[in-house]
């Protein structure tokens, strides 16, 4: 019985000792990433293959961007409060509403050109098929944010078709 | 059909053991021996089945051949879901990685 319970939990040690040892091996980069300063600069160097120079300059384009990023973050808050501000007092489409609306469109396409030729430097400093990869990646998650919606239209049309046969 | 279990409801049978009569003296500890094994009969069917189990484990164990390959099987099975459940958390963590970066770049993204 001694034996039979001895053999019982070395297996129990064993599968314990298998599953921990294979996810924290499995898992170790992603703890380093999560670990530095920055992770999503590092995920960047992961997934487009950066090397040790190119992550250099990304970084630097990276740091020297983030400022004007957060200016424009200060600048959008602060729109959309009097935008909502304007909205609160009325229920007609006033001259001031519309007038705050072209300057919240207008600072969105200054954003837009800011981010656009952000992506193109760092595109340019990866190898080109990776920028080519990160540019495509990049546009689709900020200036095509209403994927979603492209997804609905999507998915209504092949109801539509399903339907039709 | 003679199944050859006795027969409960046999009024012969229950006569002839009403007749008999037991003579010389009963080994010591009979009556206790006899109510401990109506009381194994009876016991539940999983405190049964806990006691075959333990039995066929404690029997199989012993066999090198078995305790092999329930150590493999472990071993294995282990790494398995240790590889997978890695992997499931390394995919999370790089997608969570891809959005922090974007909301970092993207200032409209930043202010939701």
């Amino acid at each position: 019985m001694i034996r039979s319970i001895t053999v019982l939990a070395a297996g129990l040690v064993v599968g314990v000792g298998a599953y921990l040892g294979l996810y924290f091996a499995g898992t170790s980069s992603r703890r380093e990433m999560l670990h530095s300063q920055t992770p999503e600069l590092l995920w960047l160097k992961n997934e487009f293959n950066l090397s040790d120079a190119e992550f250099e300059r990304v970084s630097r384009l990276h740091d020297g961007y983030l400022p004007q990023c957060t200016q424009m973050c200060a600048r959008i808050a602060a729109k959309d409060a009097e935008l909502k501000a304007l909205l609160s007092q009325t229920n007609v489409l006033t001259a001031e509403i519309e007038a705050k609306l072209t300057e919240a469109s207008q600072l969105r396409l200054e954003c837009q050109k800011n981010m656009l030729k952000h992506f193109y430097e760092v595109s340019r400093t990866m190898k080109p098929d990776q920028g080519k990869r990160y540019l495509a990646w990049v546009q689709e998650k900020t200036f095509l944010p209403d994927h979603g919606m492209a997804g609905e239209q999507e998915a209504g049309q092949v109801h539509e078709h399903a339907a039709e046969r | 059909m003679n199944t050859g279990k006795p027969d409960n409801n046999d009024e012969a049978l229950r006569q002839v053991l009403q007749r008999w009569e037991v003579k010389g003296p009963l080994p010591a500890g009979f009556s206790s021996e006899v109510w401990r094994r109506i009381e194994r009969t009876q016991r539940p069917q999983d405190q049964t089945a806990i006691h075959w189990l333990t039995n066929l484990l404690d029997h199989a164990l012993i066999k090198p051949s078995v305790a092999l390959t329930y150590l493999m099987a472990l071993l294995v099975g282990g790494s398995v879901l240790g590889w997978f459940q890695a992997q499931r958390d390394k995919s999370q963590t790089h997608e969570l990685l891809g959005q922090r970066y974007v909301q970092r770049i993207d200032p409209y993204q930043r202010t939701r």
